[in-house]
């Protein structure tokens, strides 16, 4: 073992009961590379899966949801989650939609608001957005929402619920699923790596 | 009718009359009865009053007896409880007068006494530790209630009071020592190295929650890093040195990110150092670490949710160096696991914590584990940490008049070197206290036998 | 010789001097008697009260039973008051005759004239004329003697008076001053420096009974609570209250008497969970308005659901009325039909839907909300229908049935329905929320998908045998625990035998299932116990399994001679663990000591049901990553930055125990302060310390009705925490708890 045998990070899903939770299985790779690339952080190949249902989650104390799915919360789910965020853990939903009017984001949204409350815009002079690298107007666009995806908008802020100033809760709108959707090697066609921002939630969730 | 009359007036005259005479000559009697060296017991009821006037009346007659004989007599106390601090005062006087005086120990109060700390914990807090040398019941009081009560003194019973007022007192029988309780000192910050991970946030987090302020420096890339606390951040400069005006105390969880010459200046200036989980591999800190690694402690799943939660947390097996204190350890079937070993290094402490992520704790703990581990967390900062020394008057400012007489955290010994070593109770002793003065009856035989012969006298109309 | 005429004047002026005289002479028998029996009663009561004093004296230098210094001053004082009247008896009227002759020498005249009178008083019989010449000329003589019978008067009331006044003066003077000293030193504090031992007072330990109660300025009010409409709860007129439980929105109305109050101020405390995610309480506080009614004043207000103090002044009188507000909740849920998720092949028929909902107040409406996604890929479309709407008119429990028509809903394959039930209150505000009960999901399956294996999640692990085997022993060593006292000592041993054998069955068979490895193969082909020869890289520790050190969280093991153990699973790793102890607690014939254990494996196999439904729909695409080539292969760096710090969470308990201890040191001065503050404290711990509250409310209860409190002070101080017994270290600053 080497001398800073520091526990690796390790990236996890949550597989939740309603819905297709793993609709972006190359999420977790892409965000193990760019960590990999930027920082000394020590991390693990590969990510896991965690059920929203056990509390196995808290072991994990940043995860990641995404779907297209209507989300709906079991009482046991949201009970874990509940306990999962008063602890300290940070999830981070994103909507694979890209959909304001979906039924992802309509139903995540409720169910975020009776476990944690009501979702508030981050402000885009956050220290998230300065956590490694620094974004200045906020989150970065990403390519699907500029298609014309889903709803056709490119959403300036992500929503967050803040619990005494440390984000518990992050939602995106802007469809990062789907832009980090792709394997790492093929990072080195892109003249400008649009997972970096995966590296600022990271150093986040580990220093904050 | 008459005659009878007359001789009862007669009676009462010469009652009265010779009831004078006999106080007359028993007063000029008195000193013989006691002139010689039959010793006179002071009440011992009287003795542990803490008004101390009845005493104070009855030691200065005793002094005033002295004075007046050539052979001054001496006096024996037998002391069923300590004497508060007035009394052992006066009877310091009383010895240093020449007048003699020896005591008998029943008090079973031998060795009483009470010592008063403030914790260093940004919440406050006071530890109090009293004991005796006797097997019977002692109880701890502040001035509002009652505190604690053990069976037996010789155990000796260890307070932890979050908000303490006044003084504390423990109680042995009728015996009392007291102490001030401490204010609580002010602290300083808490320095922290150790790579970014969960572990380094999550014992920030705690710190920072329990009201310590932690800053440091985690390092997350080669030229980037994460700056806790206010520390020159903005420019990217180093942070503080590492020193006691500053900081009270350094955790450092990961090795290779502080070097042992600069972890020793700061125990040298007495601040205290907290060595845990990975910081103890390797041969950095050889000469600083109270504990060695001998090997991985397994864990045991499943136990973060019974009521010994560390046992679910991975850790290593640790020896506990000679003359280091364990402070907790982990029972096992076959032997006990030292879990956190500390001891003093030059002015100040290091702790070695065998855990590698206390994290998990929190985390995947039960839901009071939130607040044990930041109460654990804030408890070994504590421990350690630095705090500067404040002195008596500083303590209490303004109410230098209303120091309490010396003497008073540990009565037993006070008394002791007023008074030299107990003696056997001498034989001579009259087992009872010789009976008050009963010359009042003597007084009010004389007024009523006189008041009465007038009575009769003027009622039957004579002058 | 005298005329008759003259003889008759001479009669009438005998008759006149005579009868005059006489008359004085009762006059003055009277006004002596009186005289001294005064002197008597006076002397009597000083004697009585001077012993009086002297025995108090007394009694601060020797014990004296308090009866004995009464007894003592009566018996005093009646004995020398009855030696006195000796004296009145002997006060006839020959000693006041003879009296008056010394304030006026007549030669005995007078004496004479009342020794006959009362000679002829006595010897009726022998009445004689002669008598009333005599008596003439006595009489004659006394008033000659005085200078007319008028001045002969006179005298003798002056005489009266300079007697009077000198016999009374000393005895009235006496008993003045006996008095004076009595009353002095009755209410005279009493001066220090007794022999008393100075035992332990506690601040509570002599508190006077509650006389500050009785002095309340602000007078008795009449507490008036009306609920909001909606809820269709009745008025409620309380009285003199002093604390108030309302729903949320109800109008609370205070009216009192008097003058009006200087000021009502209100205090709504946030909750303590509230508090610690905003970092610190936050007290709003606002003064209502007071209008005059009749006689006295009103004050209103509205309540909502937090903890509230009303503190009505005047002047410096206040009078504290604490209101607890509770919220209405929303309406609780649960679906009983359909009972568990489903895959439909064809969406056809009805399917019945049941629910049952619940309200504390009354609901107002209820439907059945249905969710259809369908899409696959990257696009997916929802609508949302409501099925078997229904209204209510606030009834507490109803149950919501309907059928939905899978028909009509024009289902496509690959199309999901999540299906749930919701419902409202009658709660008015806009931005209510409804209650919701669990969702069920319908799918619509693929006709690709008719054929495949995986079309149903993950076949439920062997453990579920276990489950049902794992509860029966729990079940069974319950019922032995119960029977434990009605059977003999060998049959208690061989029951627990073989319910030990059992729970070892079991144990080995969740061992089997414990690991799980990397060629896929399920354990049950491959069987491993712990000890059998292979390396797990788990150790085996007094009995039981323990992950060493070496393993990282997510237990992948690189070690060992077959292929690595990628899983672990670990809540069946505490299963087994706690089934060897329960398994060797019933060895021991101890079915209670097993029980906790059994339960503790019992919620372990529920966990590793739940964890281990991972990969449902097959293994997502491995990425392999290598790392150690890609380490800081990026060519932008991150910037330094700085975390802002965490906030300090509020020192509740401390913060407590400072306000009970200020509280108990105003118990003994002030007891109607130190009530109002512990009522006060008491409201703001229900939320989060209800341990400590209710343990407040037999304070605010002690305090109320006066008499010994320590205790309870005492209890309430313990229940805090904020006393805890150390472990008697050597280390000086204390160690980690």
């Amino acid at each position: 073992m080497n001398a800073s045998a520091n526990e690796p990070f390790v990236f996890a899903t949550v597989q939740y009961d309603s819905g297709d939770w793993d609709s972006a299985p190359m999420v977790p790779a892409n965000v193990i590379d760019a960590i990999a690339r930027y920082t000394e952080i020590p991390v693990r190949p590969q990510g896991v899966t965690v059920p929203l249902s056990s509390e196995v989650l808290f072991g994990y104390p940043l995860v990641f949801l995404t779907g297209h799915l209507p989300v709906r919360f079991s009482n046991k789910e949201a009970d874990v989650l509940r306990q999962y965020l008063k602890r300290g853990g940070l999830l981070f939903v994103d909507d694979h939609n890209h959909d304001v009017d979906g039924a992802f984001n309509k139903t995540v949204r409720e169910e975020i608001r009776r476990v944690a409350g009501a979702l508030t815009p981050l402000p885009n002079t956050h220290e998230l957005y300065r956590a490694f690298f620094v974004f200045e107007n906020g989150p970065p666009t990403t390519s699907h929402e500029m298609n014309g995806w889903g709803d056709n908008l490119v959403h300036e802020h992500l929503d967050a619920v803040l619990f005494d100033g440390r984000i518990a809760v992050l939602f995106s709108n802007k469809d990062y699923s789907s832009e980090w959707s792709y394997h790492p090697d093929n990072k080195r066609f892109l003249s400008v790596d649009n997972t970096k921002f995966a590296v600022n939630l990271v150093v986040y969730a580990l220093t904050r | 009718m008459t005659s009878a009359r007359r001789t009862v007036e007669v009676a009462l005259r010469l009652a009265g009359v010779g009831a004078i005479v006999l106080a007359l000559v028993l007063a000029l009697r008195a000193p013989d009865t006691s002139r010689g060296d039959a010793p006179s017991t002071l009440s011992a009821a009287a003795l542990y009053d803490s008004s101390a006037r009845a005493t104070v009346n009855e030691l200065s007659a005793t002094i005033a007896r002295a004075a007046l004989d050539s052979a001054p007599s001496g006096v024996h106390l037998t002391l069923t409880g300590i004497p508060s601090s007035s009394v052992r005062a006066a009877l310091a006087t009383v010895v240093h007068a020449g007048l003699r005086a020896a005591w008998t120990d029943s008090t079973n109060a031998s060795g009483l006494a009470i010592a008063a700390t403030a914790i260093a914990d940004p919440f406050g807090g006071t530890l109090v530790r009293a004991r005796a040398n006797a097997s019977v019941p002692l109880t701890i009081r502040d001035d509002a209630s009652t505190l604690d009560s053990i069976a037996s003194a010789r155990n000796g019973v260890t307070v932890r009071g979050a908000r303490l007022s006044g003084t504390a007192q423990a109680a042995v029988g009728s015996s009392r020592a007291r102490v001030t309780i401490p204010r609580p000192p002010t602290l300083r910050r808490v320095l922290l190295l150790a790579r970014p991970g969960w572990e380094a946030k999550f014992t920030t987090a705690a710190l920072e929650e329990r009201g310590w302020q932690v800053e440091g420096r985690l390092p997350v890339a080669r030229r980037a890093s994460v700056t806790l606390g206010g520390t020159a951040a903005a420019s990217g400069a180093v942070t503080a040195p590492l020193d006691t005006a500053r900081y009270a105390a350094a955790i450092v969880l990961d090795s290779g990110l502080v070097s042992a010459g600069v972890l020793s200046r700061f125990l040298r200036q007495g601040g205290g150092v907290i060595l845990s989980g990975d910081a103890l591999l390797g041969t950095s800190f050889g000469a600083l670490r109270p504990a060695t690694i001998v090997g991985v402690r397994a864990l045991v799943p499943g136990a973060l949710l019974t009521d010994a939660p560390r046992r679910g947390l991975a850790a290593w097996e640790l020896r506990a160096a000679v003359r280091s204190v364990v402070l907790q350890a982990e029972s096992h079937d076959r032997h006990d696991d030292s879990t956190v070993v500390a001891w003093r290094l030059g002015n100040g402490r290091v702790l070695a914590s065998a855990y590698r992520d206390s994290w998990r704790w929190r985390m995947e703990g039960r839901d009071d584990g939130l607040d044990a581990h930041r109460a654990w967390w804030s408890a070994l900062v504590g421990a350690v940490a630095f705090v500067p020394a404040v002195t008596e008057r500083e303590q209490r400012p303004g109410n230098v008049v209303e120091q309490r007489l010396p003497g008073d955290a540990a009565p037993y010994a006070d008394l002791r070197s007023r008074l030299g070593a107990p003696v056997a109770p001498p034989a001579s002793m009259r087992s009872t206290p010789p009976a008050p003065s009963r010359r009042w009856l003597l007084y009010l035989v004389a007024s009523l036998a006189l008041l009465g012969e007038w009575a009769l006298r003027r009622t039957r109309g004579a002058p | 010789m005298t005329t008759p005429a003259l003889r008759s004047t001479a009669r009438e002026r005998v008759t006149d001097a005579t009868s005059l005289v006489l008359a004085s002479v009762h006059r003055a028998h009277a006004t002596l008697r009186t005289v001294a029996w005064a002197r008597a009663a006076s002397i009597g009561v000083g004697a009585a009260c001077s012993v009086w004093l002297v025995t108090r004296f007394a009694e601060r230098l020797w014990a004296m039973p308090s009866w004995m210094s009464i007894v003592a001053a009566l018996g005093a004082g009646g004995a020398i008051s009855a030696v006195l009247t000796r004296r009145v008896r002997a006060i006839d009227a020959l000693r006041t005759a003879l009296w008056m002759e010394e304030q006026t020498p007549a030669g005995f005249a007078l004496v004479t004239l009342v020794e006959r009178e009362n000679e002829v008083a006595r010897a009726r019989a022998q009445v004689e004329p002669f008598n009333t010449l005599m008596r003439e000329r006595l009489a004659d003589a006394y008033i000659d003697a005085a200078g007319g019978s008028s001045r002969a008067d006179e005298l003798v009331r002056t005489s009266l008076r300079a007697l009077a006044v000198e016999r009374l003066r000393d005895p009235l003077l006496f008993v003045l001053i006996s008095v004076a000293l009595l009353a002095w030193w009755s209410l005279a504090p009493r001066p220090g420096g007794a022999i008393e031992h100075s035992a332990s007072r506690t601040p509570a330990g002599d508190i006077a009974p509650d006389t500050a109660r009785s002095n309340v300025p602000i007078g008795a009010w009449r507490v008036r609570v009306l609920p909001p409409a909606y809820s269709g709860l009745p008025a409620q007129a309380l009285g003199d209250v002093e604390s108030v439980r309302a729903l949320s929105g109800s109008t609370l109305s205070i009216d009192g008497t008097g003058t009006s109050p200087s000021a009502v101020q209100v205090r709504a405390l946030v909750d303590s969970v509230t508090a610690a995610r905003t970092g610190g309480w936050a007290i709003s506080a606002r003064a209502l308005r007071v209008t005059r009614s009749g006689n006295g004043w009103t004050a209103t207000l509205t309540t909502d659901a937090l903890p509230t103090e009303l503190r009505v002044t005047r002047g410096t009188a206040t009078r504290l009325l604490l209101l607890e507000g509770y919220g209405d909740s929303i309406p609780r849920i649960s679906l009983r039909l359909p009972v568990r998720d489903s895959v439909l092949r064809r969406a056809t028929g009805r399917l019945p839907l049941e629910s049952t909902l619940h309200d504390d107040l009354g609901l107002a409406s209820g439907t059945f909300e249905l969710i259809v996604s369908s899409g696959e890929g990257e696009r997916f479309t929802a609508r949302t229908l409501r099925v078997g709407a229904r209204a209510y008119a606030r009834d507490r429990d109803v149950t919501l049935r309907a059928a939905l028509n899978l028909d009509s809903m024009q289902l496509a394959p690959g199309d999901i329905v999540h299906l749930r039930a919701v419902a409202r209150d009658a709660h008015p505000g806009a931005a209510r929320e409804a209650g919701s009960s669990e969702t069920r999901s319908l799918r619509v399956a693929r006709p690709a998908e008719y054929d495949s294996v995986s079309v149903e999640p993950a076949p439920p692990p062997e453990v579920d045998k276990s489950l049902i085997s794992q509860r029966m022993l729990l079940m069974l060593t319950e019922k032995l625990e119960q029977r434990r006292l009605r059977i003999t000592t060998d049959v208690l041993k061989g029951e627990s035998a073989r319910l030990s054998r059992d729970q070892t069955r079991l144990r080995l068979a969740v061992g089997d299932a414990v690991f799980q490895r990397l060629s896929g193969e399920s354990s049950a082909e491959h069987a491993h116990t712990a000890g059998d020869g292979h390396d797990h890289g788990v150790e085996a520790v007094g009995g039981k399994l323990a992950l060493p050190g070496t393993m990282s969280a997510t237990g992948m093991l690189d070690e060992g001679d077959d292929s690595p153990v990628i899983g672990i699973n670990k809540p069946l790793l505490e299963a087994y663990n706690a089934m060897w102890d329960a398994g060797r607690a019933l060895e021991q014939a101890d079915p209670r000591a097993a029980i906790p254990h059994m339960r503790v494996a019992l919620a372990a196999i529920e966990r590793a049901r739940a964890a281990s439904r991972l990969y449902l729909r097959g293994k997502p695409p491995t990425v392999i990553l290598d790392l150690a080539r890609i380490r800081l292969a990026g060519k932008d760096t991150g910037v330094t930055n700085s975390r802002s710090a965490r906030r300090a969470l509020p020192p509740g308990a401390a913060a407590r125990e400072a306000r009970l201890l200020a509280a108990a040191e105003l118990a003994t001065g002030d007891p109607s302060a130190a009530h109002d503050s512990v009522a006060v404290l008491r409201l703001e711990s229900l939320a989060d310390a209800p341990e400590f509250a209710r343990a407040l409310a037999t304070v605010v209860e002690g305090l109320r009705n006066g008499g010994e409190i320590t205790d309870v002070f005492v209890r309430a101080r313990r229940v805090l925490g904020g006393v805890t017994r150390g472990p008697n270290a050597v280390w000086s600053r204390g160690g980690p708890p």
